[in-house]
């Protein structure tokens, strides 16, 4: 109990620590946020105006405490260029954020899992050096050369796939599924390569320990070691990785998003990069950041399912 | 293991020799290309825009008919650059905070390791672009936010290292000489800890060149009118129906820098962990 | 031992070796010796002498780069050196079990240890009940306390001493006819160490399952086992009744271990110690004996000649020096 007490307590202290800091980089490193939003030279009046729109005539702690209430009821701020709640703008493009992640990481899973596992059986020297040659080129290509690179073969050259846009699953289910494949695998394409190497990693380490001797000597054949006792021990290093491909993907999303127009958060915040919505971007940097966050603590709480080591720490 | 050694064991290595020629193969390139260009980088020539390989122009032509080759040329520099200077900047900042964090312990290694772990929450380029949100974009910038988002793996590994060596014999040593702790520092742990700096340092360079293209594709990263990989690859991406192949060079140019970086420090960290 | 042809296990000229960068090294050499049934029996030497590399090889669980070169290995008669992996695993856990040094690791961190302990009679046809009930059955039997709630505990719950209760209860289960158990007391407390070896010697009576057990400690082997066989350098040097054996030994290389064992007689005299250390696999002499650079009574010709059979009794050892004292 007190293992899950003391996780829960570090994870709130980190989503506090990440409110500061987006509050810190948005509303205190610029000096003036004014000036950022409306350039350089702005109207003197109109600057004034915008700063007590902001509230910028207050201490900074008490504009922190303000903003982080609003925060914990939903309310994130006001769009500067779209005058929108940036929470109403942020609730359309999670969705298509959330399942280009979701397909992204299924893919990264549905490839990288059984590929790993595989090679670790078959890492025959003859095959070693062409696989870590292939693992590493999907580690070295960026997502979005891979994107563009798919979107030159299968849109353009095939016309399987649109080369942008996106298509809402309840319009049209396998149009949505359509125009989110490319860019979910972008991502995965990385991401997988990533994976493939930590779990053949982890189940040769795993295949060395004296617990597998034990299985052998009890007359356990080899496709159950590796299926009972193996697999699950190589599955608690992976999870730290699966973690780290979560923000891995998510990070992803913001370049491929912009790749293939796709109307998410990434997108989002690009836009407002080129627009200075200083507001909006706060807003949408900051739940980004908390999804990491909150995807991270539940793989932590999922390792100690797994592991019953865990719990009585 | 001693420095000659270890690039010994590395020139025996098939994926080292690969990865050197690939960054060598752009290093050359950048290097002529201070000196000598085919073309003049930015001369247009509409009648001969969007042209395919050949004896003129090796790598094609752009939209508009500037040669490919002269502007792969000068985007290595600025490539090399913002690598260079975003691992320097990782090293020197994040090497400074590792080594107090692990040197010291208790509450300021608390106190770093938090912050790592808060840094850690944004994901990919998403740092590098809440600082050019706010300070706009620019090499200085550029290089600013990168090595900023470089610094928790440097100080990781700093961290990792001087936790591990504070209490050798050999530091005990040196301490009862009288050595100060800038000294313990500097001249007795550091040493130990350069094989994986530079480990980090080439991963680091690749990860670097990787996020400055993709901020660049975003027009968020160099200024635009530099003829960057990144910028370069979001101009062929909207010729596409014309010309599919003016992506591959871009492309390509980024994976070379990156692959032959990531094989290096691999290659590197093999040698340098199992001998 | 009288017939050879009686024995539960017989390793006969057991010969292992390592590949190691193109050449190969015999880390077992020539090593022959029987285990009757019901019977307890000893391999003693330092670390490094190739007892634990002997033990696996007798269950086939060598490490990779390791293979049997020659020799027999007979269960009961039946030849299993050049069995394939999954015909080995009729033979482990039923016929053949092993116990290992380290509880800690040896145990499958994320497995209830009951279900640890019952698989080994699933994997020998019980059903999913029965494993459970000869499970339980098997832990109570090794004196593990309350078996019902240790069935559904992990290892990292239990201490080295239960842990290595459960491992004797996991190759026990399905009344093996040779137990290897290879130092099975070395990780655990002084105190643990006895009780585990009693339990041994237990079962050992109670089950009638004969036990090789590999162990460095004469002490341990002089109370619990019949026979003994020396091993120095991956070769066997010396064997015979333990009685004999540690009374009157004939090898030097025997008379060194006793001589470094502390003892009441020996009190107020400076322990002795055999100088120098077993040599690296790559630096084991090829001919002649094994322990020449370290034995005090060497000859010129121990340097390479092949070494003379000396035997009293039913006692026998590889030594010039000691054939000469048997018939001067």
């Amino acid at each position: 109990m007190a293992y899950y007490v003391r996780k829960v307590a570090g994870f709130l202290v980190t989503l506090f620590l990440v409110s500061l800091l987006t509050f810190l980089v948005f509303q205190i490193l610029p000096g003036d946020p004014a000036r950022v939003i409306l350039g350089v030279d702005a109207d003197p009046l109109q600057l004034q105006q915008l700063r007590e729109e902001l509230g910028m005539d207050r201490p900074a702690p008490l504009r922190f405490l303000e903003w982080l209430g609003g925060v914990l009821r939903g309310d994130l701020g006001t769009s500067y260029r779209y005058h929108q709640p940036v929470s109403a703008l942020l609730g359309s493009a999670l969705g298509v954020t959330a399942q280009l992640a979701v397909y992204a990481l299924v893919l990264t899973a549905a490839v990288g899992l059984p590929v790993g596992i595989w090679l670790a059986h078959h890492s025959k020297k003859k095959y070693a050096l062409p696989v870590s040659l292939l693992s590493q080129l999907g580690l070295s290509v960026p997502s979005f050369c891979v994107g563009v690179l798919l979107v030159s073969v299968f849109s353009v050259g095939l016309g399987w796939f649109p080369s942008m846009g996106y298509t809402p699953f309840s319009q049209d289910p396998l149009a949505c599924v359509k125009s989110l494949t490319l860019p979910a695998v972008s991502i995965a394409f990385g991401s997988a390569a990533v994976l493939i190497r930590y779990v053949q990693a982890s189940i040769l380490e795993q295949e060395g320990q004296e617990y597998v001797k034990t299985a052998r000597s009890k007359g356990v054949p080899g496709s159950r070691i590796l299926r009972v006792h193996v697999l699950r021990n190589s599955l608690i290093p992976v999870l730290t990785v699966f973690g780290m491909t979560i923000t891995d993907v998510l990070g992803g999303s913001i370049l491929v998003e912009n790749l293939f127009s796709l109307p998410g958060i990434g997108r989002l915040i690009a836009t407002s990069i080129n627009s200075r919505d200083l507001p909006l971007i706060q807003g949408l940097v900051l739940y980004l950041a908390a999804l990491v966050v909150v995807c991270n603590f539940g793989v932590d709480l999922f390792y100690s399912v797994v592991d019953p080591r865990i719990r009585r720490k | 293991m001693g420095f000659q050694r270890v690039m010994q064991r590395c020139l025996h290595k098939g994926t080292f020799l690969l990865g050197a020629a690939m960054v060598g193969l752009m290093l050359l390139l950048m290097t002529v290309g201070l000196f000598y260009t085919p073309y003049d980088p930015e001369a247009m020539d509409t009648q001969h825009a969007l042209a395919f390989f050949s004896p003129a122009h090796p790598l094609g032509t752009d939209q508009f008919g500037r040669d490919v080759l002269s502007r792969v040329m000068v985007g290595a520099r600025y490539s090399f650059l913002v690598g260079a200077l975003t691992v320097v900047f990782g090293l020197v900042l994040g090497g400074v905070v590792g080594a107090v964090a692990g040197y010291y312990g208790g509450k300021i290694d608390e106190v770093v390791m938090k912050l790592i772990d808060v840094q850690m929450a944004f994901p990919g380029v998403l740092l590098a672009l809440m600082l050019i949100a706010v300070f706009g974009n620019g090499l200085q910038n550029l290089v600013l936010a990168l090595g900023l988002m470089s610094v928790p793996r440097f100080a990781r590994i700093a961290r990792g290292g001087f936790l591990q060596y504070r209490d050798a014999e050999f530091v005990k040593a040196a301490r009862a000489r009288g050595a100060g702790d800038g000294r313990i520092l500097f001249r007795h742990i550091l040493p130990h800890l350069t094989p994986e700096l530079v480990v980090t340092g080439a991963l680091g360079f690749a990860g670097a060149v990787m996020s400055e293209a993709g901020l660049s594709y975003l027009g968020l990263g160099m200024e635009p009118t530099t003829p960057s990989f990144g910028r370069m690859l979001s101009e062929a991406q909207g010729e596409m129906l014309q010309a599919w192949w003016y992506v591959l060079i871009p492309a390509a140019a980024i994976t070379l820098l990156v692959m032959g970086f990531n094989l290096m420090g691999d290659a590197l960290q093999e040698v340098t962990r199992h001998g | 031992m009288a017939d050879p042809k009686e024995a539960v296990l017989s390793l006969e000229g057991l010969t292992v070796e390592f590949a190691r960068g193109g050449a190969s090294y015999p880390a077992v050499k020539d090593v022959t010796l029987h285990v009757a049934p019901g019977e307890m029996v000893a391999l003693v030497g330092e670390s490094g002498c190739g007892k634990t590399l002997t033990a696996l090889a007798t269950l086939g669980l060598l490490p990779p780069g390791a293979r049997v070169s020659r020799g027999k290995i007979l269960l009961g008669g039946t030849e299993l050196g050049g069995l394939a992996q999954d015909q080995w695993d009729r033979y482990r856990g039923k016929d053949l079990a092993m116990i290992f040094q380290e509880p800690m690791t040896a145990l499958n961190p994320l497995m209830k240890v009951g279900r640890q302990v019952g698989e080994a009679a699933r994997m020998h046809g019980a059903g999913k009940e029965e494993a459970r009930r000869r499970a339980l059955e098997a832990m109570a039997q090794v004196g593990l306390p309350d078996p019902e709630r240790l069935y559904e505990e992990y290892p990292h719950q239990l201490s080295g001493g239960m842990r290595q209760r459960v491992m004797i209860a996991m190759a026990l289960i399905n009344r093996p006819r040779l137990l290897v158990a290879d130092e099975p007391t070395t990780a655990l407390d002084v105190t643990i160490q006895a009780q585990i070896m009693e339990l041994l010697l237990q079962m050992n009576r109670e089950l009638g399952t004969a036990v090789l057990l590999i162990s460095h400690d004469l002490g341990v082997v002089r109370r619990l086992c019949s026979r003994v066989y020396l091993m120095y350098a991956g070769s066997l040097v010396e064997w015979g009744s333990t009685e004999e054996v540690l009374a009157s030994p004939l090898h030097p290389y025997t008379k060194g271990l006793l001589d470094s064992i502390p003892s009441w007689e020996k009190r107020g005299t400076p322990l002795s110690s055999i100088p120098g250390a077993v040599p690296a696999l790559e630096e084991r002499r090829s001919r002649g004996c094994p322990f020449y650079d370290r034995c005090p009574r060497r000859r010129e010709v121990c340097r390479e000649k092949s070494l003379p059979l000396a035997v009293r009794g039913t006692q026998g050892a590889r030594c010039v020096d000691a054939k000469e004292a048997i018939n001067p």
